[in-house]
């Protein structure tokens, strides 16, 4: 402090002249205990580690620094000594402000201060009198300097805020930088702004540049916090050499400030791992294209067995759910090898930026190619320089070089650094690799094992297998890991939750079987009591099921229903009762149906009830009116067989037919408990989560587009819904997830389903999914009015959503009605909103109603994050609707009808069985939510495993029997594939397959292995050149199916009605095409191939595979008559087989070229390919092979295929 | 007040974006007339990218894009409506201006999203989180059925995406669709390797294999689908296959039709013929000027290509149709997702503009006129008889005898198949 004083009567003019020698004013070193100038307040930690010395040349080795509690807002503060002191600057006076910082965390959106005079909220002092500041804004992560002062009055000037700040910035947690920034003020235009010793390019933004003066005044310097210390403006991590100047510091001393050398690779300590190359993923490397200049430390370390990739390890949030990379991010892989002896040549292919190092020594590189933006780039020529047999072609977008190495055979140690993205574009891999040319051309993928890749198509695709299941195990690894730390949380939570059921009345001991066996003789013996002349099943039912029950069965039109005897003589809002049993005249139904009726006549449509009908009902009416029959006894159906049985639980678990292999060893099995032990089987198979993952998609309205999110898009949180059913995360937990949205939106975690693109208010749309599929509210009228049909009001969607919102919601008018439609009559709708009210975060009183109350959860939500309450509020075990939701929508999947529907909307009905789904609902919250133990009581039950029957119209369900079903469209693809023994074939999902695009506007869902990962196509351009031929012909299954591309809402029950166009895709499209050809591909080319086969065996594996039955001795006879001639000499023998048709390769299209001349034409050509999908097999003799493939066509064909037995 | 008697008067009330509209209407206070035309079929012509509207129907004063100068690409001509001038490479078309009405007001407020503007103007309504709305053709297909037996009632040919879907009404009101002329329709079409022979033996063959599925696993659901199956059978044949062979049409006639985009109009004919309701023809088809209808920077060099392209098209489609006694009961509507600003971008070509733009509107037994509405010198605004995009689709909906204040059902949920369009009734004689 004496210093400072010592110094203020010094002329301050710095002439650029003597700019080199420029000494600071005050100088922070912190090297020592405590400031050396200023006090320390709240809690400033000094003495600790300030940036290393093995990294920056001329910092001494005892460099300490001081650490920063951005939470406590610790700070140091500053007396200003008076008027005119070396700390005001005004206009004409130069300043430079430089700190090294080491960030460890920033708050969102927050602008943390490095130093700054004014601005303190110290009493006395004006609020906005901000001198001049040095900041660091938080933008996504990504902290970027900022230069921040106030302009004071002056005359008609009121005085304003200035901000500059770089485009440019730093990673919070990625280790030491320096920053400087320069200004004279009064010039503008004189602002420079440095970051690691290099200018950092920056704009005016806030209150725009100006030439008036700053606010001076006699407020306090800070260093560390302002703003009376609020965390989102204190900086949090370490500080070293922070320094203030009037004058201008040149550039050329900024930029010695960060002397790095530039790095070699460091080897782990202990050597590289034997036979592994060593993968570490380097994030937070700047936003450039460039190579990071300090050595940056890996976030993620694990191995692989070759140099190639196509994919890395995911990552994960703390919670274990899917997390976005940094773009970009430094991939880099390292192993030991010893090539062989004499002259060898590498090819190194890239995607992104990359480097080779020997030893130490770079000795290839190839940098990030100059992609023009937009869609005009020249169709480039795919192909590869061909330097051996079958090189599998260069990747669109990626570029490659060829290195030269004369080796000693010793090992050597390799490393391969690649940056992926840059800021700018994706972060995508093509199909980066090292290889290594041996003598005779033939290309394998570098590795330090014994382990042989050969780069061809056929090796990328087998290799490509292998890694996505390696990949599968290690995420999965890695996601259960982190979600183990809460275990112990969600065990108590499973705990309490058996102590609330406990509480509860006891129920019975019970299975499914016996209290359905209970229900039917209670309404058997309703039945024999019921007598009476006139038959209700035979006579009555179906009078109302055709005239009546479409508006007032399930649904009630006018409050009526007329399902129950106790409802009809409740009557509807009327308030007359439609039935008084004995007495017709009284009976609204009766008067209600007669002609005279007029306007009100009912049924409003159609021709009016006969003579003879309205006679019966008041015949029926006068007899008691009982609903009861003798006729109708409930008898269940028998149970199926077992191959019908295996085929509908395969479905029903894994979503496609049972294999081969699967039915041998079902049938080899001889034991009772073969049914059991297939579901045990099944239910554990991981293509389980493949199955489910298309129905949580509907219902959660997951509707990602590869092209610009708009049209209600959401992320494509897909892949948090497969790998939380992968991991069997139990219910309450997977909800808690989704409603917590965390994550990567664009990255496939939960937090994709907080987007909805072009929607005025997205939380309201995911109340509305929420409160449908796990509540059984319906809320569609609820948007934008309070239902008319349904209890809700607007109020308690919006209430909802703001819990989601974490803060209030202002109405907007686009969710509203405005006033005016009504032209000043009381509209019929009830509208109790109005545009621009505030409505805060609540439990929607409608469920504190019907469900629970706010208090009531016995789950311990943070009670300051509203999220967490409303997962809680959902989750809750005192919440039985949740529980009998989830109960009601997996047994209406596997029974083909729910207890209550429609499944997502329980205002209008009552359980058939409430006994049954209150038993199931409190076993599966006893066991812990777990959707596989429910699954598993249902599979297991005689009632699952009956023959079906279907559903008498206007009969209440008495699960005697499951109803038939169709598959799904996702299991009808699926299924299609899997018979025939062929892997799903389609492009990448994308558009931009060389990378060239930006994560926002365009991602990629991969290569699709089932049908669930399929999406809209998009092609709302209708170019041909941004089509995807192959995906497009599965699309177009999928969709005559009922399934959907886009999801703008949710749907939980998909049309299943036959249309024409369903056989007809089957039958002439391409998919249809793909699975009935004999090509060199599939089972059962190779089935055709075994030597020691009779026609009958053929004929009868065939029907296994394809429809898992054996087949009626009339099929035998028919099919044998087909295939018999020329079986014997069905095979051509090796080495008089045709070659195989080999086909040009194509130029790609992606994006980046697809306006260009020719884009169209490759794509027709494309389509041309795929519409012929891969050639027949050459084994064969043709005309035999026809008529294999014309049975195996008629069996796909036939209607059976597509339905459960 | 009878509840019959309200529905009747659904679609006179006032302006909510997503409400009940059906509920609203119980509000209005009179029974809304509707002028009905007498159109059988539709031929919906997209020109997927946003066509220029000052560069085809809606002319204006020349403008550069060199010196920044705002207006029209091309010099305009007289057409055979006086007083109505379309761009000069609309030559023939403006010889046919008497069986057109260029819809030069038509606007909406989606503007830079392709996707969205198409949505927009292939349903008539903006998106919602609640529902999703079905396609022109899907509400006609859905409302009208085919005109036939055994033939579908919806067409597409072009790319299929769900904007062209069906929506809330479901998969039978879905479109069959093929590529192009050569390829035939996806699903009906056989493989090409699969010739007659073949084929008889896969039916006779598929002949078992339904009866014993029949006799296994009969229900009512597979039985239905068994239906579906030969219903397929039947579609599938030569009968109405027939219809996609337009080399039995005269080569005069096909030359005269043009390109690609011309042999799509002539099937469209046939099908009319065949009694296919709805027909959707893209015109998306060879980038001859590097973008299509989106005529960014250079794509504006060689728009009148496209122009071109669609003048010789439509304008034969419109004497054959005629030649066919078919242009009365024939609606033919040229849509696009948006216009196009009449100032030049930095590369000499155009944005995009939802504020005004053209959709043209022929035959369909409307009295036209040449063109409909007035917009500013800028072609920025709708300054006379403004076209809200519901009152657009309300025409279309009227001339083919659809109440354009009917409603669907979504669910439970009453949804008018327009947003209270008015039909422009100056074209109902």
């Amino acid at each position: 402090m004496s210093s400072l004083k010592f110094c203020l009567g010094l002329s301050l003019l710095v002439s650029a002249s003597f700019a080199a020698d420029l000494a600071p004013v005050a100088e922070w070193r912190l090297d020592g205990d405590k400031p050396d100038i200023g006090k320390a307040e709240g809690g400033v930690v000094f003495l600790q580690d300030g940036p290393s010395p093995k990294q920056f040349k001329n910092i001494p080795l005892s460099n300490n620094a001081a650490r920063f509690e951005g939470a406590k807002g610790s700070f140091i503060r500053v007396t200003d000594p008076g008027e005119k002191s070396l700390f005001d600057f005004d206009n004409g006076d130069s300043i430079t402000i430089e700190a090294w910082v080491n960030p460890a965390s920033a708050p969102k959106g927050g602008n943390v201060y490095i130093l700054g005079k004014g601005r303190t909220s110290n009493p006395g002092q004006d609020a906005n009198n901000q001198n001049w500041g040095l900041r660091l804004w938080d933008a996504g992560g990504f902290l970027r300097p900022s230069f921040l002062f106030r302009s004071r009055k002056d005359g008609d000037h009121a005085g304003d805020w200035h901000r500059w700040t770089t485009t440019g910035g730093i990673a919070a947690g990625s280790g030491w930088h320096h920053l400087a920034v320069t200004y004279e003020f009064g010039k503008p235009e004189t602002i420079r702004g440095y970051i690691d010793g290099e200018l950092a390019p920056g704009a005016w933004d806030m209150g725009g540049a100006t030439k008036q003066a700053p606010v001076v005044d006699n407020d306090e310097v800070w260093l560390g916090t302002s703003m009376g210390k609020k965390e989102s403006v204190s900086f949090d991590g370490l500080m070293d050499e922070v320094r203030l100047y009037r004058g201008i510091l040149p550039e050329k001393i900024i930029a010695a400030r960060y002397p790095v050398e530039p790095y070699t690779p460091m080897l782990p300590e202990g050597g590289l791992p034997k036979g592994k190359v060593r993968v570490e993923i380097v994030e937070n490397i700047g936003k450039a294209a460039k190579w990071p200049r300090q050595y940056p430390q890996p976030v993620d370390v694990y191995e692989e067995d070759v140099f190639g990739f196509f994919q890395i390890a995911q990552k994960y949030t703390d919670t274990g759910v899917r997390a976005e990379r940094s773009n970009p991010y430094l991939l880099r892989a390292m192993a030991n090898i010893a090539l062989p002896v004499g002259k060898q040549e590498l090819l190194m292919r890239v995607r992104g930026q990359g480097r080779l190092w020997m030893d130490g020594k770079v000795i290839a590189e190839i940098l990030f190619g100059q992609t023009g933006g937009g869609a005009h780039n020249e169709v480039e020529h795919a192909e590869a320089e061909k330097s051996g047999p079958a090189l599998r072609l260069l990747g669109p977008g990626d570029r490659e070089t060829r290195i030269n190495i004369e080796s000693d055979g010793k090992p050597h140690d390799y490393v391969f650094e690649m940056i992926a993205g840059n800021g700018r574009v994706r972060t995508t891999l093509g199909e980066t690799s090292l290889s290594l040319r041996h003598m005779d051309g033939m290309h394998t993928l570098l590795t330090p094992s014994e382990k042989i890749v050969p780069l061809t198509d056929e090796g990328w695709a087998d290799f490509r297998k292998e890694r996505l299941a390696f990949y599968a195990v290690h995420d999965q690894q890695q996601r259960q890991s982190l979600r183990a730390k809460q275990d112990a949380y969600w065990a108590q939570r499973h705990e309490q939750a058996r102590e609330v059921i406990a509480q509860k009345k006891p129920l019975k001991q019970a299975s499914i079987d016996t209290l359905l066996a209970a229900s039917w003789a209670k309404a058997n013996t309703a039945g024999t009591q019921a007598a009476g002349g006139i038959d209700f099943a035979k006579q009555i039912k179906p009078i109302l099921a055709e005239n009546c029950f479409r508006c007032h069965e399930e649904k009630a039109k006018g409050g009526l229903r007329l399902n129950t005897l106790e409802a009809a003589q409740q009557g509807g809002e009327s308030g007359k009762p439609a039935i008084v049993p004995g007495k017709p005249a009284e009976s609204q139904l009766i008067s209600m149906i007669h002609p005279d009726a007029g306007d009100e006549i009912m049924p409003p449509k159609g021709d009016p009830l006969s003579d003879a009908q309205r006679q019966l009902l008041a015949d029926w009416i006068t007899q008691g009116a009982s609903f009861a029959s003798a006729s109708q006894k409930i008898e269940p159906t028998a149970l199926t067989e077992d191959l019908e049985f295996l085929r509908r639980v395969t479905l029903d678990t894994v979503g496609v037919v049972p294999s081969a292999m699967e039915i041998d060893a079902f049938l080899a099995e001889d034991s009772p408990q073969r049914r059991e032990r297939a579901v045990d089987r099944l239910l554990k198979d991981p293509r389980w989560a493949d199955h489910w993952t298309a129905y949580w998609q509907d219902v959660l309205a997951e509707n990602p587009n590869i092209l610009k999110p708009s049209l209600n898009n959401s992320g494509p949180f897909r892949f948090w819904i497969h790998e939380a059913l992968s991991d069997n995360l139990p219910m309450d937990r997977f909800v808690t997830e989704l409603v917590r949205m965390e994550g990567g939106v664009l990255a496939g975690g939960p937090a994709g389903f907080s987007l909805a693109a072009e929607n005025d208010v997205p939380m309201a749309a995911k109340a509305h999914i929420l409160s449908t599929a796990f509540l059984g509210q319906e809320m569609t009228c609820a948007r934008c009015h309070d239902s008319p049909y349904h209890q809700s009001k607007q109020r308690d969607l919006f209430e909802m959503a703001a819990m989601l919102n974490r803060k209030a919601i202002t109405l907007p008018a686009t969710s509203s009605v405005p006033m005016t439609t009504f032209a000043g009559r009381k509209p019929l709708i009830p509208i109790t909103l109005k545009p621009g009210e505030v409505i805060a975060p609540a439990w929607p009183s409608l469920f504190e109603k019907k469900l629970l109350t706010a208090d009531q959860s016995a789950a311990a939500p943070k009670k300051d994050d509203s999220r967490e309450q409303l997962a809680a509020l959902i989750t809750s075990p005192q919440n039985e609707r949740f529980a009998q939701v989830i109960v009601n929508r997996i047994w209406k999947q596997l029974m083909g009808r729910g207890f209550v529907e429609p499944v997502d909307d329980w205002e209008a009905s009552k359980p058939t069985h409430p006994e049954l789904l209150e038993w199931l609902a409190r076993e599966f919250v006893a066991h812990n939510y777990d959707m596989k133990h429910l699954q598993s009581l249902i599979l297991t039950s005689e009632a699952y495993q009956r023959e079906t029957r279907p559903l008498q119209p206007g009969t209440t369900p008495d699960f005697a029997a499951p109803l038939p079903r169709r598959m799904t469209a996702e299991q009808i693809v699926d299924s299609l594939f899997a018979a025939v023994g062929k892997d799903l074939d389609s492009e990448e999902l994308t558009m931009d397959n060389d990378g060239t695009q930006s994560q926002s506007a365009m991602i990629s869902l991969g290569h699709p292995r089932r049908a669930w990962e399929f999406t809209s196509l998009s092609n709302e351009r209708d170019r041909p050149s941004l089509a995807i031929p192959k995906a497009q012909a599965i699309v177009d299954v999928l969709e005559n199916f009922g399934w959907r591309s886009s999801r703008q809402d949710p749907k939980s029950v998909r049309e299943t009605a036959a249309n024409v166009r369903q056989p007809a895709i089957l039958a002439n499209g391409m998919l249809g095409r793909w699975v009935t050809t004999l090509s060199e591909k599939g089972s059962l080319t190779a089935l055709a191939l075994q030597k020691d086969l009779t026609a009958d065996q053929l004929i009868e594996k065939l029907f296994l595979r394809l429809l898992t039955r054996r087949p009626t001795s009339e099929e035998r006879a028919t099919f044998a008559k087909m295939l018999s001639p020329g079986f014997a000499e069905r095979i051509i023998p090796e080495g008089t087989r045709p070659p195989p048709i080999v086909r040009p390769p194509l130029k790609y299209v992606a994006w980046s070229n697809h306006l260009s001349a020719g884009a169209n034409s490759i794509k027709i050509e494309m389509e041309k390919r795929a519409r012929e999908g891969d050639p027949p097999t050459t084994a064969l003799r043709p005309d035999w092979r026809e008529r294999l493939e014309d049975m195996t066509w008629a069996v796909l064909n036939s209607p059976e295929f597509v339905h459960l037995p | 007040m009878k509840r019959r008697s309200l529905l009747k008067l659904a679609g006179a009330a006032g302006v909510a974006a997503q409400a009940d509209i059906a509920l609203l209407a119980k509000e209005a206070a009179h029974v809304a007339h509707f002028p009905m035309g007498k159109a059988e079929h539709v031929i919906h012509i997209w020109l997927g990218g946003g066509a220029a509207q000052v560069d085809t129907w809606d002319p204006k004063a020349l403008g550069d894009p060199k010196a920044k100068k705002a207006g029209s690409y091309y010099p305009s001509i007289e057409t055979s409506v006086p007083g109505v001038k379309v761009c000069e490479h609309l030559s023939r078309c403006a010889k046919l201006m008497e069986h057109i009405t260029a819809m030069r007001t038509v606007s909406h407020d989606v503007i830079d999203e392709h996707a969205a503007a198409s949505n927009r103007m292939h349903t008539g309504r903006n998106v919602s989180g609640t529902t999703v709305y079905p396609s022109l053709g899907s509400m006609i297909a859905s409302e009208r059925g085919a005109a036939a037996e055994g033939v579908p009632a919806y067409v597409l040919i072009g790319y299929p995406n769900f904007s062209r879907g069906p929506g809330f009404l479901g998969a039978k009101a879905g479109f069959l669709y093929l590529l192009d002329t050569e390829a035939g329709p996806a699903g009906l079409k056989r493989p090409e390797n699969i010739l007659d022979p073949r084929q008889s033996r896969r039916e006779q063959l598929l002949g078992t294999m339904r009866q014993s599925a029949k006799e296994l696993r009969s229900s009512p659901i597979l039985n239905e689908y068994d239906t579906a199956l030969q219903e397929s059978l039947a579609l599938a044949g030569p009968k109405f296959m027939q219809v996609f062979d337009l080399k039995s049409e005269k080569g005069e006639l096909r030359q005269a039709y043009g390109s690609e985009f011309g042999q799509r109009c002539l099937l469209a004919r046939r099908l009319i013929q065949r009694g296919v309701r709805f027909i959707e023809v893209s015109h998306n088809l060879n980038f001859v000027n590097g973008t299509g209808w989106d005529t960014h920077n250079q794509g504006q060099l060689k728009q009148h290509v496209l122009i071109q392209d669609l003048d010789q098209a439509l304008s034969t489609l419109i004497t054959d149709l005629k030649a066919h006694g078919l242009l009365d009961k024939t609606l033919i509507v040229v849509n696009t997702e948006f216009g196009r600003p009449s100032a030049f971008d930095g590369g000499g070509g155009r944005g995009h503009q939802g504020s005004a733009f053209s959709v043209v509107l022929v035959g369909g037994g409307l009295k036209h006129c040449g063109a409909w509405g007035v917009t500013d010198d800028e072609c920025k605004k709708p300054v006379e008889n403004p076209c809200g995009v519901p009152d657009l689709f309300a025409t279309i909906l009227a001339d083919l005898g659809i109440n354009p204040a009917k409603e669907l059902f979504d669910g439970d949920r009453p949804v008018p198949i327009t947003d209270r369009g008015q039909p422009v009734k100056a074209l109902f004689g």
